[in-house]
């Protein structure tokens, strides 16, 4: 997807009404790219589905449950993990992404390229173990 | 007079969420077909200037001390006894540290992108020591999965993706595809190569394939290149005979057989590109395009030559040691 004016416009105003809200500015000004990085910067968001797993590099090859997406912003960059199993991200420029990404007002949820992301203080538990979470032990 | 303000902000703000999921929607619903994966091997960009690159550990402890000579052996008899790579340094990280950047955790070892990319990033790797929460069967046998894991994570740091990625990698493979994705196909199809998650021995068993060392060295050279005398940094100038043309800069790093330029334009636009340099300070043609249609070509020496501009015509440089 090209860059989009639209997009640019209507993911930049909700974030800009709300901080003028905040400042009691007057005026509402689209928050430049830095302070959109610096507000967006160690936040992570991931897109569940149910029964979604993956095949772990470890010696086992152990299937393991997963979440579907996980972006993390850092820094100038978002990195594009796929799965939990995945150990090489996708690194974006945060500036060539914008036409692809929509940030609600509060910024708890993101849409990027069609898929929607909720955002997570912390790593989602997934079992009981935590992460780790082997779906069959034989090996594949 | 606030109360109202800030009622009509609400409503603004509602408005606008019901209008961005709107569009979201009909985006949704449009076919787009940037979508299309591009699923290859190495990552062009992420190819790494020099041949002497940095790493650090980012945590400030002795802890780990064995761990961290598995991964600096299994390096080293892999990726670097195979190529013209040094990885150098090994200390602990400071601030601004540049080079690789290890954390160590105990999640899925990973990077957080492919090859240069990850130059100075702060825990750009991270590797597992202990695996009691992640994987836990290795926590039987550290060394084994340490070594292979540092092999195969290595490999993403040097700039190579996933070989189960590839367009031409057999379907049950690509039931595995995930990562970054390269976009240069090196070598054909291998299924035993450590970056393969197909390979029916684990990582390889932190062995480099025959065609690892293959693409390795179309990258990072042979090992034990002999240096070569023009080894160093160069700064040049191209000059053209068409007055309108300003003149561009360009510096050569060379490294035994290697040769790297970059040109600077007066409007600040980088292009980069490699070739090879014979002993005698010879390239074989080093051609810097900063589009497809824009481009130029040096030809001659290090020392000075000719040069053949897509919109300058013919020009001639002279280079500097630094």
């Amino acid at each position: 997807m090209k860059l989009n004016f639209f997009h640019i416009l209507f993911f930049l105003l909700p974030i800009a009404t709300e901080i003028h809200a905040q400042t009691g500015a007057s005026s509402a000004e689209p928050p430049t790219n830095a302070s959109l990085t610096e507000m967006l910067n160690g936040r992570n968001y991931f897109h569940f589905s149910k029964n979604f797993s993956c095949r772990s590099n470890d010696p086992r090859h152990t299937i393991i449950k997963s979440w579907k997406n996980k972006i993390e912003f850092k820094e100038e960059r978002i990195l594009v993990w796929g799965s939990l199993c995945n150990d090489s991200a996708k690194s974006i420029p945060f500036a060539s992404i914008k036409g692809d990404l929509f940030i609600s007002s509060d910024l708890r949820l993101i849409i990027y390229k069609k898929q929607v992301l909720v955002y997570k203080e912390k790593e989602p538990i997934l079992c009981e173990e935590g992460q780790w979470c082997p779906l069959k032990k034989d090996n594949l | 007079m606030s109360l109202e303000k800030g009622q009509f902000m609400r409503f603004s703000h509602t408005l606008l969420g019901l209008l961005l999921l709107l569009i979201a929607l009909l985006s949704v619903a449009k076919e787009n077909l940037d979508q299309c994966p591009d699923q290859l091997y190495a990552l062009k960009s992420g190819i790494w200037k020099s041949l002497e690159i940095p790493v650090c550990w980012e945590e400030q402890t002795q802890k780990f001390e064995k761990q961290r000579q598995w991964v600096q052996d299994a390096v080293k008899g892999s990726w670097e006894k195979n190529s013209a790579l040094h990885f150098v340094g090994w200390g602990n990280c400071q601030s601004g540290s540049k080079g690789l950047r290890i954390g160590v955790q105990d999640v899925g070892p990973h990077t957080e992108g492919l090859g240069s990319e990850l130059d100075g990033l702060k825990n750009g790797m991270v590797l597992n020591f202990t695996f009691l929460k992640w994987s836990q069967s290795c926590s039987t046998e550290l060394e084994y999965c340490i070594k292979d894991i540092a092999v195969h994570e290595f490999g993403h740091a040097l700039g190579f993706s996933h070989e189960q990625n590839r367009p031409d990698a057999p379907k049950r493979c690509k039931m595995d595809s995930q990562g970054s994705d390269g976009d240069l196909l090196v070598t054909p199809y291998d299924l035993n190569s450590v970056m393969n998650y197909c390979n029916p021995k684990w990582q390889g068993d932190g062995t480099l394939s025959t065609l690892d060392i293959k693409g390795l060295q179309s990258f990072y050279g042979k090992p034990n290149s002999i240096s070569n005398r023009f080894d160093g940094n160069w700064m040049g100038t191209l000059t053209y005979s068409d007055p309108g043309c300003v003149s561009d800069k360009v510096s050569i790093t060379v490294e035994g057989n290697s040769a790297f330029g970059k040109l600077t334009t007066p409007d600040g636009r980088t292009a980069t590109a490699k070739s090879n340099i014979d002993d005698s300070g010879n390239f074989s043609n080093l051609t810097i395009k900063l589009s497809n249609d824009d481009s130029i070509t040096l030809k001659g020496g290090i020392l000075g030559g000719r040069t053949l501009s897509t919109d300058c015509g013919c020009g001639f440089y002279k280079f500097k040691k630094l």
